[in-house]
């Protein structure tokens, strides 16, 4: 399914700034990275393309029907993971999976209890069954929400900053899970960690105070920095001279010393290794540098 | 088939309801609620218990952001999913009321205090038809009082607050003026001793003011449908979404 967002503004009752100001993205089918800090406006920008909450300005169409006024058979092949980690704690995935048939429309019980047993199985939670949500970790809380938001064969999954909080284990099992259920499904994805990113998209789009700071391929994000960034391992006091008049994208004390990572035409200092750059550079150079 | 989900999941609330009335109605002497007569007995504990007891469920109704989100996304609107549960939590408040109606209709009331306070109280020849619908009004009217706290604050806690304070301020009324208190000012909520407003005189006998009272519903009936309307609105423009907060 191909998504088309244009011009979306969102301004909250009471907020005085622009939630969203003129978003404007296309996404097609595969796994489309969100990135930005907390606050940037990923989950407001979701929830909208999510049908939970009406923008202030601006249309999304699916295929080229407008959302707004297609809303019931958008949520028909929408499936929602949001970024709450609760579900229903006091339910059995069994009987979680149930309800979640039930407001889908599935009447039929043994048409519910193969999709619920299909989900079960492709999440990995055979065996998990009995225990009650409450009592799963996050990673399987996770699962259980992508069980969920894959009953009923949607073809856009959104999901929202899942992996935040995972072990790394937990995360990995998480991003190849996400991976699997990609095929032939549109799946927008949010995140603030890079390397949720790397892993698992080719198109992505930076957020920044409710602007797209950059939208496109992934390679073409990183290379926007090739051959201008640098690593230093000097003196605070160069440090604070490549704040001044580069931009940072890492500083890390080792051995007393910061080891910097800037961007700049050319090198500052003579002793400046050219290194290759990372979606973590790139994106931290699109936001305008490293925070003190 | 959300109707029939939330019947099965409510169903210990019908056991707790039919408890909670038979103890209030019967067995609870010291509670200004019960009354010496039968039907004032009734009377009472559906003008003031029985929406009390809608309170506390219809307040945690749609507690959980993330059911009504999920619900949203499936293509459940969150006035459908609110009703389903509202409409279950009220049948299994209702057969309980019912079930007590029965109960007073076929079995001699007999008071378990003579010490306390009789209050004579107006009871129409049709006071069963007149019971039921003040008692209907009265539900209708805190339900919404409720159900409007609830979704204009995106709060659980407020309305149970609001709840405790109205039973508050009704119990310190009716008590006072079962006292012989007649300061005007403070008969202002009380849906009983507004019969002062509308009387020329302080009423010498609850018997004489039937009708007064039957106007005095009309207003709570008025007041009611203004905030079922004003709920509905503010559910429909999907407010509740932004985050309870709670």
């Amino acid at each position: 399914m191909k998504i088309e967002i244009k011009n979306l503004t969102k301004i909250y009752p009471r907020g005085k700034k622009k939630a969203l100001n003129g978003v404007n993205i296309e996404i097609g089918q595969g796994i489309f990275g969100l990135i930005g800090r907390n606050g940037a406006g990923k989950t407001t920008l979701m929830r909208i393309v999510a049908t939970i909450m009406d923008a202030t300005d601006g249309e999304i169409y699916f295929d080229g029907k407008e959302l707004k006024a297609n809303k019931d058979e958008f949520r028909s092949s929408l499936g929602y993971l949001p970024q709450s980690t609760k579900l229903m704690p006091r339910m059995n995935i069994v009987e979680f999976l149930d309800y979640v048939c039930i407001l889908k429309g599935i009447k039929n019980k043994t048409e519910r209890k193969e999709k619920i047993a299909n989900a079960i199985e492709t999440v990995g939670l055979v065996g998990e069954e009995k225990k009650r949500l409450g009592k799963y970790s996050g990673g399987m809380l996770r699962r259980a929400g992508i069980a969920q938001a894959l009953i009923g064969d949607p073809k856009v999954l959104i999901i929202d900053e899942p992996t935040t909080g995972l072990d790394p284990e937990e995360r990995l099992y998480f991003l190849n899970l996400l991976s699997k259920i990609a095929m032939e499904r549109t799946i927008i994805f949010s995140t603030h960690i890079t390397a949720d990113i790397e892993h698992l998209c080719n198109n992505i789009c930076v957020l920044e105070q409710g602007e797209v700071k950059y939208l496109g391929e992934k390679g073409a994000f990183i290379n926007r920095v090739e051959g201008k960034l640098y690593e230093h391992t000097g003196t605070p006091f160069e440090e604070e001279q490549l704040r001044k008049d580069t931009v940072v994208t890492s500083v890390a004390y080792v051995d007393g010393k910061p080891k910097i990572r800037y961007v700049a035409e050319a090198p500052v200092f003579e002793h400046s290794v050219p290194v290759a750059p990372t979606l973590e550079d790139s994106y931290i150079f699109a936001l305008g540098g490293v925070k003190r | 088939m959300l109707f029939l989900r939330s019947l099965w999941k409510n169903k210990y609330y019908l056991v707790l309801a039919t408890a909670l009335m038979v103890v209030v109605s019967r067995v609870w002497e010291a509670s200004p609620l019960i009354a010496a007569l039968p039907e004032k007995g009734f009377i009472d504990y559906t003008e003031l218990f029985v929406p009390f007891l809608l309170i506390l469920p219809i307040s945690f109704l749609l507690y959980d952001n993330f059911e009504i989100e999920l619900a949203l996304t499936c293509g459940v609107k969150t006035v459908k999913l609110m009703l389903y549960k509202f409409f279950s939590v009220l049948l299994y408040t209702l057969i309980p009321m019912g079930m007590l109606v029965v109960f007073y209709k076929y079995t001699e009331f007999t008071p378990n205090s003579q010490t306390k306070i009789r209050i004579p109280i107006v009871i129409p020849d049709d006071y069963k038809v007149y019971m039921a619908v003040s008692a209907f009004v009265t539900i209708l009217f805190f339900a919404s009082l409720f159900l409007l706290v609830r979704v204009a604050t995106k709060n659980c806690y407020a309305p149970v607050g609001l709840g405790i304070l109205v039973y508050t301020i009704f119990n310190t009324l009716n008590t006072n003026i079962h006292s012989g208190y007649e300061d005007i000012r403070k008969c202002l909520f009380d849906p009983f001793l507004s019969n002062y407003f509308l009387g020329d005189e302080v009423p010498v006998n609850y018997y004489k003011v039937g009708p007064l009272w039957t106007y005095n519903r009309i207003l709570f009936l008025g007041l009611a449908l203004v905030m079922l309307v004003v709920t509905y609105v503010l559910l429909r423009r999907e407010k509740l979404h932004q985050g309870f907060n709670d």
